[in-house]
């Protein structure tokens, strides 16, 4: 630091800004590491055989038609279970009490194929014992998994009573956090049985009454019941309405339309024929349209998929194990071949690596936590070859960790074909991206190892938030987005340049408190130069921020208004970032009139955390607005108590801010080089 | 000093906007152009026509002495007479077929159901726009569906049938009191019509 | 001696005129006009959470109030604020000011000076939109021709007359006169050239007419009945004012102030009241004010997809014929891409019927927006952007050369 004056950096004040980054840093490892804590016990299934890997090659790249575009198998599987479970994979105790890993895909396949093993596993998070009073359950402690077998018993009254809730809310009451949670498992139980469901056609068939002579009951499969249909169709027409079948083909009918609701969702994975239509189906909606509706372009093919389904399922309970992989692997090859056909395989093979990968998962464990740690190595002894050494490694692990963050999204770029910021989610890693570039920038320019200490830490903090929202989120943030937001140039534009704005905003607001720590624990160790050097950091970023708010903001209303009308609707979100901008044009005009000073100045950029969090974060919990695609309370929690943070750290400031003013005017001036006074509107104005 | 007057000034002006006239006559003179809309009014519209378009309705007479009561979803048009509002009419859709519906209200009083042939021979009245079949009856009425039986009851209905369903025009009350509205009843019917 | 005193009274009168005039173009004004702008914006942000947009923006933003009461958790607390519009003008008056003197301070200052004009362009074009745009509501049949849009908020009395069964002439009592009615009001309307006048009362800013069959005995005492039906009045809508349908009921006067008629008036309804007077057939109506296109739109063909398997919109899209006299030309409306057209933008809306997903012919709903002031918020925003990127880039090049400096003889 400086060593012109001879004064000394305050140690104990240093001892405590370290205690303080490690106690932020243990929080936030605390939080990641909530999302991978194991199970407390492990379900025993001891008849349990885990597919082969080569199976669950095959199946995760099976092409399926989800959400609204065409992803593979294992991103299906993988947030259907992250919204069931609550993490992406589970563990069992197989024969012999040995630990099985299954992850989503695995577990998927259980629940198409092997139902009654299926049903065992943990599947459902349930939060809160006391949604099992609702449902007359015992339930373990607070906080577990349980499987569909354990919640069986009790499914009848979870439906009753989650329809009796889903009325209150329509008429719109508020419900309880129980009372959501018992809906939420309700919704999960039907989705999940939708999936035990698929195969039941191919497992039961039709029975046929009344056909044969000897009044025989016959059991037929449905690919055959399906070349039926002309005759159906043909008695359909005869008659004025369904009801009026003959009762041995309205039987019929009957098991078809039942037998095809079970398999209408879930695996939709076959593509029409005709390039014009865009809409995929299920075996469910082959089974209906060829047979129900008669309206399907192509019933040759439809009964060809139903048989290659059949075969499927028949060869999980041959004796040769040999077929079943076989079999998926040929329905896989088909569909990819008519998705390829279709021009809609492109992106699968780029999502399979990027799940592969794991980017974000890698950056924050492989590249941010050693980068916080040689950054915590690094304080212990400054100046030192060793502290060199460790700063060094920081760099390094930095480096690695933003270029997996750009990566991964510029993968995710090319596999929907979007601007990289297009949801709440995207934010996050963007945010984080920017943050760690601007400070590596800054310590490129500045030297003092201050600015890269904030690379590591937003890093890791922000890919923490990142997953946590991911997991309670638990939806695919590559499903294309609402008509409204479709207009590409002026949605990318505005929604890069606000992001970038709340990146400067948080960039100011650290700064900000560098000020007031640095101040408080005496770490500059009474230099004025350098306290003024970090206040013209601040000051600029409060500039940069403005400059990003400002335009971001205005394009937004340009953007509204070409599409529909309106420049400014007042929507919380649009205001959210005009708070943004008036609160820095206030910073900047106050110093400009030497209302606020340096302490003002600093104090007031914290204080923009504040303004930037609640209008990145905050507006969406009010539950208006076009911007509304947000989630629950755990964040408006988390949200307060960030405000609140940020409140006591402005109030100590602001405190020793105004004793420090006391103190000056009681005591005479120090002695050492005091800088000439110098009139607040020249400063910077 | 020279500030006063301006305060003053700006000061009133904040105040002006606050009086405000509500007058209670104003002479209209405005007109606006034709446009598309004014092709499609109707002239001569009844309020059914203007407020519920294309929804089945009733018009008829409201007899001296009945009480209009709220309607619901069996009772289109709704009253009560009599002390303590004990007797009652209502008009009313409903499916099945006339036979059925007769019979029902004869299983009411505890009488045996009669056959199709048998309709024929009911005593007719006018009641919407045609002759319509008559029933009454008389004894203890047993509702059915949990309430209790009332002796010494009677039933004057009418019954007819439409394409879409079956209207009922029922009237049942102690019987003196029943056989006292009976005229009012009728003349009910023969006034009641389906609106257009 | 004198000299000096005269001197001395004309510097003192100038640094008086100077003072105020440097306060009002000053920082601090500047400053508390931020910090109130940014109190109303974010309380408003709360406040429209529970209430209408409509009424909150009007509430914290229209020129009618000069202080509010702001709401926080459901509770009005007793600190007043000025309001935004007022606000607004004394910051507006500041910039032009501080603008106006900045330009004597010199080159470095070109940056801001550009900005704050940007600025002033916008917050001028805001007002502008706020007096001078006019919108409504546009929804055609498919197949079907339509030249007029609906107001969304604004109520208006017709009364027509007929010739041959349809309307030829249409007098209008505008919503100014009706805006203020209470219920219990009587306002009585002399129409200049037609042989009767109209008197309004029971006005209800959001009613629903209800059939008689819908009430006992008991409610039907003290309400009006008039052909078979009664005007139920209710609680304005707490979320969306155009839902609002405005009733009252109407008396049909001859000019001495005899009753003639008594009508029952519902912004529900598809046709108006008729009523004779002398041998003449008249209509009266209450409705949304009509606004005439000076061109007819014809809806050809209306498309709406999903993405496919999901319930999320993708496509809304409207291919209609624009007829006016001099030809017609065929365009396509589509979600995020309106028609601009002669000072007039159509936007696609919404759609119907909604809730029969067996219907195969729907209706388009269009948003008609005239605004003058369409552009300037990009024009505006390309001075202001020049303005503060000339500012930042000469900050930075300064800051960056003094770092380099350091870093040398460091």
């Amino acid at each position: 630091m400086s060593e012109l004056s001879g004064l000394q950096p305050n140690p104990i004040g240093r001892w405590i800004a370290f205690g303080l980054i490690l106690t932020l840093l243990g929080g936030v490892f605390s939080l990641a590491v909530k999302t991978m804590l194991p199970d407390k016990e492990y379900p025993e299934i001891s008849e349990y055989e885990p597919w082969s890997e080569e199976v669950i090659e095959t199946a995760r790249g099976l092409p399926i038609h989800e959400g609204g575009r065409v992803k593979p198998f294992e991103t299906y599987a993988g947030f259907t279970l992250l919204g069931m479970r609550g993490d992406r994979g589970l563990r069992i105790l197989g024969e012999d009490g040995e630990m099985i890993k299954i992850g989503p895909v695995e577990w998927m396949l259980d629940a198409l194929f092997r139902p009654e093993l299926g049903k065992q596993l943990p599947s459902f998070r349930v939060d809160n014992s006391d949604v099992f009073e609702t449902i007359g359950m015992v339930g373990k402690e607070k906080r577990d998994r349980y499987s569909y077998a354990e919640l069986e018993p009790h499914l009848e009254q979870l439906i009753t009573v989650s329809t009796e809730f889903q009325e209150l809310k329509d008429q719109g009451t508020e419900l309880s956090t129980v009372q959501k949670q018992t809906v939420e498992l309700a919704y999960n139980i039907r989705v999940y049985e939708q999936i035990l469901s698929y195969f039941d056609f191919a497992r039961y068939g039709v029975e046929f009454q009344g056909f044969s002579e000897s009044g025989q009951d016959d059991q037929k499969p449905m690919s055959v019941t399906l070349s039926m249909a002309p005759v159906l169709q043909q008695a359909m027409s005869d008659v004025p309405s369904p009801d009026q079948l003959p009762a041995r083909l309205s039987h019929i009918l009957q098991q078809v339309h039942s037998l095809a609701n079970r398999s209408a969702r879930s695996l939709v994975i076959f593509p029409p024929g005709d390039a014009e239509n865009e809409q995929w189906r299920a075996a469910g909606n082959l089974i209906f349209e060829v047979m129900v509706t008669g309206e399907h372009e192509n019933p040759a093919q439809a009964i060809a998929d139903i048989q290659a389904l059949e075969y499927l399922m028949a060869t999980t309970i041959s004796e040769d194990k040999g077929a079943f992989p076989v079999a998926l692997k040929k329905l896989q090859g088909n569909v990819e071949e008519r998705a390829r056909a279709r021009g809609e395989y492109r992106a699968v093979p780029w999502e399979l690596s990027y799940n592969e990968a794991n980017w974000f998962f890698r950056a924050t464990f492989l590249a941010f936590v050693p980068a916080c740690l040689f950054l915590v190595l690094s304080w212990l002894s400054p100046k030192s070859t060793f502290a060199r050494v460790m700063t060094w490694l920081v760099w390094t692990f930095s480096v690695a960790g933003l270029a997996a963050i750009v990566v991964g999204t510029a993968q995710r770029v090319i596999i929907t074909q979007r601007p990289p910021v297009t949801g709440l989610y995207d934010t996050i890693p963007f945010i984080t991206a920017a943050l760690i570039i601007v400070a590596m920038i800054a310590e490129l320019l500045t030297r003092r190892r201050i600015a890269i200490a904030i690379a590591p830490i937003v890093g890791f903090t922000g890919l923490v938030i990142a997953r946590l929202f991911e997991y309670g989120d638990a939806s695919d943030p590559n499903d294309p987005l609402l008509a409204v937001l479709r207009s590409n140039f002026w949605l990318t534009t505005h929604v890069l340049t606000i992001t970038f704005g709340y990146a400067a905003g948080f960039l100011t607001a650290a700064f900000g408190l560098v000020y007031l720590f640095m101040r408080i624990l005496k770490l500059d160790g009474g230099d004025k130069s350098v306290r003024r050097f970090i206040t013209r950091m601040t000051y600029g970023c409060v500039c940069f921020t403005l400059f990003l708010s400002l335009v971001g903001t205005v394009l937004g209303g340009i953007w509204a208004n070409y599409s529909w009308g309106r420049f400014w609707g007042w929507d919380p979100k649009e205001n959210g970032a005009l708070l943004i901008v008036i609160w820095m044009l206030f910073i900047l005009h106050a110093r400009m009139g030497g209302i606020i000073r340096e302490w003002g100045t600093n104090l007031c950029a914290i204080f923009g955390a504040v303004v930037v969090t609640f209008s990145w974060w905050h507006v969406n919990l009010l539950g208006v607005g076009l911007h509304a695609y947000g989630f629950s309370e755990s964040r408006k929690l988390a949200v307060f108590i960030f405000y609140g943070m940020i409140g006591v750290v402005i109030l100590v400031g602001f405190g020793f801010a105004v004793y420090d003013r006391f103190n000056k005017q009681a005591k005479p001036q120090r002695a050492g080089p005091e800088p000439p006074a110098i009139p607040p509107e020249t400063v910077e104005a | 000093m020279r500030q006063i007057p301006l305060m003053v000034l700006l000061l009133a002006s904040f105040l002006m906007p606050g009086c405000k006239n509500i007058p209670a006559e104003v002479e209209i003179d405005e007109t606006r152009e034709l446009n598309s809309m004014d092709e499609r009014s109707r002239l001569h519209a009844s309020g059914w026509q203007r407020f519920r378009p294309g929804e089945r309705h009733y018009v008829y007479e409201v007899p001296e002495g009945w009480l209009r009561r709220k309607s619901t979803q069996m009772r289109q048009v709704n009253f009560g007479f009599g002390p303590e509002g004990r007797g009652e009419v209502y008009v009313s859709e409903t499916r099945g077929d006339l036979t059925q519906n007769v019979n029902r209200w004869r299983g009411q009083f505890g009488l045996e159901p009669i056959s199709v042939g048998e309709m024929s021979s009911l005593p007719r009245v006018m009641a919407l726009g045609a002759e319509l079949a008559l029933v009454e009856a008389k004894g203890t009425f047993g509702p059915g569906m949990g309430k209790d039986s009332r002796p010494d009851y009677g039933l004057l209905g009418v019954i007819g049938g439409t394409r879409d369903g079956v209207i009922t025009i029922k009237m049942v009350g102690p019987a003196a009191l029943v056989e006292q509205e009976r005229e009012h009843f009728l003349q009910f019917c023969r006034g009641l019509a389906l609106g257009e | 001696m004198a000299d000096e005193t005269e001197s001395k009274r004309t510097t003192r009168k100038k640094s008086l005129g100077t003072r105020i005039v440097n306060i009002l173009a000053g920082f601090h004004i500047a400053c508390v006009c931020l910090l109130l702008l940014g109190i109303l914006t974010w309380l408003g942000t709360l406040e429209q959470a529970e209430h209408t947009l409509l009424a909150t923006t009007k509430k914290y933003f229209s020129y009618e109030n000069f202080f509010l009461f702001p709401e926080f958790n459901e509770k009005t607390i007793p600190i007043p604020i000025p309001s935004g519009f007022w606000v607004g003008l004394v910051f507006f008056f500041n910039l032009l000011l501080a603008t106006i003197l900045k330009v004597r301070r010199g080159v470095k200052q070109i940056g801001v000076l550009i900005s704050h004009c940007g600025m002033l362009l916008l917050l001028v074009g805001a007002f502008v939109t706020q007096v001078k745009s006019e919108r409504g509501n546009m929804a055609i049949d498919e197949g079907e021709v339509s030249d007029v849009a609906q107001h969304y908020t604004d109520h208006v009395i017709e009364v027509s007359e007929t010739d041959e069964g349809k309307a030829s002439k249409v007098h209008i009592i505008a919503t100014k006169y009706l805006k203020d009615l209470k219920p219990e009001m009587v306002r009585l309307f002399r129409m200049k050239s037609l042989p009767f006048d109209v008197e309004v009362n029971d006005y209800h800013q959001n009613a629903m007419p209800l059939p008689v069959e819908t009430l006992d005995q008991a409610q039907l005492s003290g309400v009006e009945l008039l052909d078979g039906f009664v005007l139920d009045g209710r609680e304005p809508d707490q979320k969306e004012a155009e839902r609002d349908l405005a009733g009252c009921h109407v008396s049909i006067l001859d000019k001495d102030g005899k009753k003639l008629d008594r009508v029952l008036l519902s912004s529900a309804c598809v046709h108006p009241a008729s009523f004779e007077v002398g041998e003449r057939v008249y209509t009266i109506t209450i409705r949304k004010a009509l606004w005439k296109m000076p061109f007819e739109v014809q809806l050809d063909k209306f498309t709406h997809e999903f993405h496919p398997g999901t319930r999320r919109p993708r496509v809304f899209r409207s291919d209609i014929t624009r007829l006016e006299e001099d030809g017609e030309t065929e365009k396509v409306i589509r979600m995020n891409h309106p028609m601009r057209h002669n000072g007039y933008t159509f936007f696609q809306a919404s759609w119907g019927p909604q809730d029969d997903p067996t219907a195969t012919k729907f209706y388009s709903v269009f948003e008609v927006v005239k605004n003058p002031a369409d552009h300037w918020p990009l024009v505006s925003l390309i001075i202001t952007g020049i303005g503060l990127l000339v500012h930042f880039v000469m900050k930075l090049v300064s800051f960056i050369t003094k770092q380099m400096e350091k870093n040398v003889r460091a």
